[in-house]
C-alpha cells in the first residue's frame, strides 16, 4: 500500500518532537521554534523557497534556524531531491522552473503541516515574539 | 444541467471564511478537490437573496426565487396570506426556490510580474471547467500559451518562464469576458499544478496585530488570506427542476435582480471594504 495519509504529517511531527526534546533549551528558544514553525507557510507563500533557504543562514536566533533546517530536511526526505538540506541554495538555484514550482507546491503543503504540528507539539509554549 | 453564467470582477480583496485556521493564519474557503479558493454558492445566494428588498412584492419575488425563510416568511401570517393570493400557492414549509446558484470559481487571477507588472493566469483545467459550464465547444489554449510577446521571458513572482517555453495563443477574447472595470490584458495559461501553486502564492495576505492597553503588540502576528482584487470569477445559475410554468418569469426576475445590483459585497469584513465585486452577465 503506497498511499498513506500520514506521509507528510509523520516526518514533521517527528522533526518537531525531536527538536523540542533537545536538552538545554530555555523558554525563549522554544518560543522561537514555535513561532518560526507557525510562520513558515506565510513566509514561503510570500517570498518563495529560495529566500526561505537563505533564511537558514541569515537568521540570528538559533531556535528559528533549527526549524528552517528541519523544514528542509523534511522536504528533502519527501521530495527525494538530494542535498536539499545541506547545499539547498545551489540545488534550488539549478532546478528547472517546472521542478522549482512543483517543489514549492509540495513545500507549501509541508509548511502547513509545520504550522499545525507546532501548535500541538508546543501546546504549552505561549506568547508571541 | 442548463446553466447561465454571472461574472464577478473583484474590486477589493474577497474573504470568505474557510475551515483552515492552522497556526496564525485565517484561511479562506477552498475547493476540496483542487485546494483553489472559491466562493461558496450559499454565500452568493444569501447575498442576492438579501438584495431583493423588503416591500411585499419584493418579498414574494424573493421567496419565489430563493425559497422561504422559516421565521421571517413562513411564520409571518400576513405575508403567507399575501403570498397565497399573489401566487396561488400555499406556503407551509421550507422549500427550494425557482433558482439554483453554483459555486464561484476562479477564471483569471492576477500575479505580480517584474517584467509585465501584472499577468493574469489560468490553467487548462480552469478554462475547461468554464467552457463546460458556459456550454461552448472551444479549443482550450495549451500550457504556456500567452498573448504576451513570446520573444521575451516572463518573470512571474518567484519563477522565470523562458521565451522558448512560451507559445503564442489566439482567440483570447473568447476566454476573457470583459466589461466595465475589468481590464484583463496580459494572459498566460500555466499547467494546472503550477497554476495552483502560483495562485496560492498570489493570494492577498494581510498581517494583523493586536494591541494591548499600552498600545504594544499583544501576542505575535496573525495573517488573513483573501482572493486578490482584479481577479475574474464566475458562478453558474439556472432554474431548478421543480419549477412548473413560471420558469421564464423567474429567469427574467433573476436577470433583473442582477442588472439592478451591478456592484455586490460578498464575504466578510465589509467594514474594511472587502468583498466588493462588479458583477455582469455577458
Amino acid at each position: 500500500m503506497t498511499f498513506d495519509p500520514r506521509t507528510i504529517g509523520k516526518p514533521v511531527y517527528e522533526a518537531l518532537s525531536n527538536l523540542r526534546s533537545l536538552s538545554h533549551q530555555d523558554e525563549t528558544r522554544l518560543k522561537e521554534q514555535k513561532n518560526q514553525a507557525v510562520e513558515l507557510y506565510t513566509y514561503l507563500s510570500t517570498w518563495g523557497m529560495l529566500r526561505l533557504k537563505a533564511e537558514e543562514k541569515a537568521l540570528s536566533q538559533e531556535g528559528k534556524k533549527q526549524i528552517v533546517r528541519k523544514y528542509f530536511e523534511c522536504l528533502q526526505q519527501l521530495s527525494g531531491i538530494n542535498n536539499l538540506a545541506n547545499d539547498g541554495l545551489n540545488v534550488l538555484k539549478n532546478l528547472s522552473t517546472d521542478e522549482y514550482l512543483g517543489l514549492t507546491g509540495l513545500g507549501l503543503a509541508l509548511a502547513q503541516e509545520f504550522s499545525f504540528w507546532a501548535t500541538a507539539v508546543y501546546y504549552d509554549v505561549t506568547g508571541g515574539e | 444541467m442548463n446553466s447561465n453564467l454571472v461574472y464577478l470582477y473583484l474590486l477589493s480583496p474577497l474573504h470568505t471564511g474557510g475551515i483552515t485556521q492552522e497556526g496564525n493564519l485565517l484561511g479562506i474557503a477552498r475547493e476540496s478537490h483542487t485546494n483553489l479558493p472559491y466562493i461558496p454558492s450559499s454565500t452568493i445566494r444569501g447575498k442576492l437573496r438579501a438584495s431583493v428588498g423588503n416591500e411585499m412584492s419584493n418579498r414574494i419575488k424573493q421567496v419565489k426565487l430563493f425559497g422561504p425563510d422559516l421565521k421571517t416568511d413562513i411564520q409571518d401570517r400576513d405575508f403567507v396570506a399575501e403570498y397565497e393570493i399573489a401566487t396561488g400557492k400555499k406556503l407551509t414549509q421550507l422549500e427550494q426556490g425557482d433558482v439554483w446558484i453554483g459555486d464561484g470559481s476562479v477564471l483569471w487571477l492576477p500575479v505580480p510580474s517584474l517584467s509585465h507588472g501584472v499577468v493574469w493566469i489560468s490553467s487548462p483545467m480552469l478554462l475547461q471547467r468554464w467552457a463546460r459550464l458556459n456550454r461552448i465547444t472551444v479549443d482550450i489554449p495549451q500550457e504556456y500559451s500567452t498573448n504576451l510577446n513570446t520573444n521575451q521571458p516572463v518573470y512571474l513572482k518567484d519563477a522565470i518562464l523562458k521565451a522558448q517555453d512560451l507559445h503564442p495563443g489566439d482567440n483570447w477574447e473568447t476566454f476573457v469576458p470583459q466589461i466595465g472595470h475589468a481590464n484583463i490584458r496580459r494572459l498566460l495559461v500555466l499547467p494546472d499544478q503550477h497554476c495552483c501553486t502560483l495562485i496560492q502564492m498570489s493570494l492577498w495576505r494581510q498581517v494583523k496585530i493586536k494591541l494591548d492597553e499600552y498600545k504594544s503588540v499583544d501576542g505575535g502576528f496573525r495573517y488573513e488570506e483573501a482572493i486578490p482584487p482584479d481577479t475574474l470569477m464566475y458562478f453558474p445559475w439556472g432554474i431548478t427542476s421543480q419549477v412548473n410554468g413560471s420558469a421564464n418569469q423567474s429567469h427574467a426576475d433573476f436577470q433583473t435582480l442582477m442588472t439592478q445590483h451591478s456592484i455586490l459585497q460578498i464575504g466578510g469584513q465589509e467594514s474594511l471594504g472587502r468583498g466588493f465585486v462588479q458583477q455582469f452577465i455577458v
